[in-house]
């Protein structure tokens, strides 16, 4: 191979030198052709129209596509829009890519949630007044081919009144701030940081993603006015099934304190982890409803004592039903969430003891035209911990609302409730009405179904 | 040469997803009219399922766990791309099916090719415009020449995942396009007693569609896209439609047909609801079905009105 090559070369090199110069050499000739020459000619003309003419009709047949052979898109599109052509002014070519809202830089996005509120209740400063409630940050990209980053932060008004005294600060919180990985073995999906820890529905919302304008009082009383979010890493796994259900197991590995707010482990000498594990079903109900049903489970510890055990069940359930007909304009949606807590507790007024607490809220909302929406939620809860509450207090609360989208980013809603409630065993009640505006700045994605409007 | 072809052809192997054990490509569709393109390229080697149904809004599917266990079992998912259905990325996402992923080849971008309209500028980007598309208009499908460029996108898919059928799929794909040729020659024939006629539509959906049959939009219903109309904006639209002389109103199945009516009273005139997908409407039962119904009900509304093609003659 290697020989043949050199020796090619050498015998190509001098022909090819010498080719020019003999061409010059030879004079050009000044007889006249002969009649075969000129035979030879005409033949040689005549093949070559021949095959000109070949050329041309395939050259034709691959302009208009009747060749029968394969036309790409380009052509197929130029071809059209010389026999059709497009007569829109602003027509320009599809890139063919589906973007995933950033070119790079993240999606950013920011909710403002705002309103104000009136309480018959003197002592209810908080909902006397025009009220920042929460604003946020969220800004997410993937950080590479088999993984996504998310960072919320949130910006409240926190207003407390202590000893007669109000004050309203603004408090900024990292909400949210976690890895996901999602390219893993048996579709598994892992995810790490802080986040809003696997626990029923309601659980998982933001303040300004509520379908009312407050968070239901069960959730409150059980993880603190902002839920449960604590930091550490979760996997979520698909349930293989023989019936091809969605069955969706969720384990979360968390720190044991819930943050200084969360009624139960609100502790952060604790160095036990808590567990919480979600399983939920859904299914589609014929062809205008679904349905999804959810157990949760939280374990952990109530103090730094091991011996103190947290267990928080919960049961959740959700049904939509969307009008085929106009699927953009009418549904019904119903949700109902069930806690029950049994906590050990040792207090200085109450001794050691298991605290058994329940409750619940149920909602249904009806959508009668594409942006109107309206509700009523009932809420039931006793409390799991005895920091401000005697064991049997109970709360409970009616509130009807009113939800109206003026545009796709900008949400109105009034709401009222009538509470009723006992602290240390005094019952009382007031009625609120809040009002809010929330509205959303920038590249919003699409929300995941549990997120309802 | 033989080392080439080797290579090619496993590396052709590797991309492709394994087809299941009934042989056939499975494939799933965002919208129903995507589905019936990938039926009549794919033939008998496909099975086909869309996500949305015919009446829905491809703007306001819920991405729900149900489309995402559809997707699981999908060797090939076609979509509008762009950002014409927001709810994709999450049900491609939540089906865990890296084959799926954007830049996979599992992942088919219909809008390939695309000639898209109504593409805003930059400083145009803003959502005071109401829900405006970053890429340009994605109602691209209702122009049937557009079909066939989805259709031959759909082709060099199916021949990428299942090569053995390459013949056929390039069969069904010629005889698709030749349809739908000898259709858009027909249908245009019979609009052209229409041309340059002024219509008003409720949402921005029908660029296409107006412009490949020689109408002029002249107005919409809808303030700016997405945005409901209030008194004012309705009795701005009868104002302009009235100077320009359109008593057509096009509208789809899910948009509030009262403004519609409305309008069209006010400016004595007809509303007409057109087929946004196959199935939307009982007759749009597949994509000829849909190009041809759109024709048709738009020539009766005009008929029924009396109107003729635009009094100076112009076209669009």
């Amino acid at each position: 191979m290697h020989l043949s090559a050199i020796a090619c070369a050498a015998i190509a090199a001098p022909i090819m030198l010498a080719a020019p110069v003999r061409g010059q050499d030879s004079p050009p000739s000044s007889t006249p052709p002969t009649q075969q020459e000129l035979e030879d000619i005409r033949r040689r003309l005549e093949r070559l129209e021949a095959q000109h003419e070949a050329d041309q009709k395939r050259i034709a047949e691959l302009e208009t596509g009747r060749s029968g052979t394969a036309l790409s898109t380009d052509e197929l599109r130029r071809r059209w829009e010389q026999s059709w052509p497009a007569t829109g002014p602003d027509a320009s070519p599809g890139t063919g890519f589906s973007p995933q809202g950033n070119l790079f830089n993240p999606a950013i996005t920011a909710f403002v949630d705002f309103g104000v509120s009136y309480s018959t209740n003197e002592d209810n400063k908080a909902l006397r007044r025009f009220n920042l409630r929460e604003s946020e940050l969220d800004v997410r990209a993937a950080i590479a081919p088999f993984a996504d980053g998310t960072l919320v932060i949130a910006i409240g008004e926190e207003v407390e009144t202590e000893d007669g005294e109000t004050t309203a600060d603004i408090e900024f919180e990292v909400e949210e701030a976690y890895l996901t990985i999602h390219d893993l073995p048996g579709d598994l999906v892992l995810r790490g940081g802080k986040f809003r820890n696997s626990f029923g529905r309601a659980n998982l919302l933001h303040t300004h993603d509520l379908p009312q304008a407050t968070r239901p009082l069960a959730l409150v009383a059980f993880f603190g006015p902002e839920g449960l979010a604590t930091i550490g890493g979760t996997a979520s796994w698909l349930v293989p099934n023989p019936w091809n259900q969605y069955i969706e197991l969720n384990v979360d590995v968390v720190n044991a304190d819930g943050g200084a707010e969360s009624p139960i482990l609100n502790d952060a000498d604790n160095d036990n982890p808590a567990v919480v594990a979600h399983l939920k079903w859904f299914t589609d109900v014929g062809e205008d409803s679904s349905f999804e049903l959810g157990g949760s489970y939280l374990y952990g510890h109530t103090s730094d004592d091991d011996d103190f055990d947290a267990n928080i069940f919960g049961i959740d359930a959700t049904w939509k039903w969307i009008n085929p007909k106009a699927p953009d304009s009418e549904s019904l949606l119903a949700q109902a969430e069930f806690f029950w807590a049994a906590n050990d507790i040792e207090d200085s007024d109450f001794g050691t003891f298991r605290n058994n607490s329940f409750g619940f809220y149920a909602f249904a909302q009806y959508q009668w035209l594409k942006d109107w929406y309206a509700g009523v939620r009932y809420d039931q809860t006793e409390f799991p911990s005895v920091e401000d509450h005697a064991p049997g207090d109970m709360d409970w609360a009616i509130s009807p609302y009113i939800t109206w989208y003026p545009a796709e980013f900008l949400r109105l809603r009034l709401e009222y409730q009538h509470r009723d409630f006992e602290i240390d065993g005094v019952g009382d009640d007031e009625d609120n009405i809040l009002f809010q505006v929330t509205f959303v700045i920038g590249a919003h994605p699409a929300h995941p179904y549990w997120v309802n409007r | 040469m033989n080392h080439q072809t080797c290579l090619i052809a496993s590396l052709a192997l590797a991309a492709a997803p394994a087809l299941g054990a009934r042989g056939e490509v499975h494939i799933v569709t965002s919208t129903p009219t995507l589905a019936d393109i990938a039926r009549q390229v794919g033939g008998g080697h496909v099975s086909v399922e869309s996500v949305m149904k015919g009446p829905e809004n491809f703007h306001n599917i819920i991405a729900k766990p149900s489309h995402m266990m559809r997707l699981r079992k999908a060797d090939l998912f076609i979509h509008l791309g762009l950002d014409a259905e927001p709810w994709v990325p999450l049900i491609i996402r939540g089906s865990r099916q890296g084959h799926l992923y954007y830049g996979e080849p599992g992942n088919v971008d219909a809008s390939r090719g695309i000639a898209l309209k109504e593409v805003p500028a930059r400083g145009e980007l803003t959502r005071a415009e109401g829900d405006i598309h970053v890429f340009g208009n994605p109602h691209y499908h209702l122009d049937p020449l557009n079909g066939v460029i989805i259709a031959r996108t759909i082709a060099d898919a199916l021949i990428a995942a299942d090569s053995p059928h390459r013949d056929d799929y390039e069969k069904n794909f010629q005889d698709f396009a030749g349809r739908i040729d000898a259709l858009t020659t027909r249908l245009t024939e019979r609009m052209r007693a229409y041309q340059g006629t002024p219509i008003a539509v409720y949402h921005r959906s029908w660029p296409y569609f107006v412009d490949r049959f020689g109408l002029r939009q002249v107005a919409e219903v809808q303030p700016k896209p997405g945005i409901e109309p209030g008194p004012r904006h309705l009795s701005d639209c009868i104002e302009t439609m009235e100077r320009a002389g359109a008593r057509v109103v096009i509208t789809e199945t899910f948009n509030n047909i009262r403004n519609a009516e409305y309008v069209a009273e006010r400016v004595g005139g007809r509303a007409v609801v057109l087929a946004h997908e196959v199935g939307a409407v009982p007759e749009a039962t597949s994509y000829e079905a849909l190009v041809e119904y759109n024709v048709d009900a738009l020539i009766e509304a005009f008929q029924a009105i009396g109107a003729t093609a635009a009094p100076d003659g112009s076209t669009p």
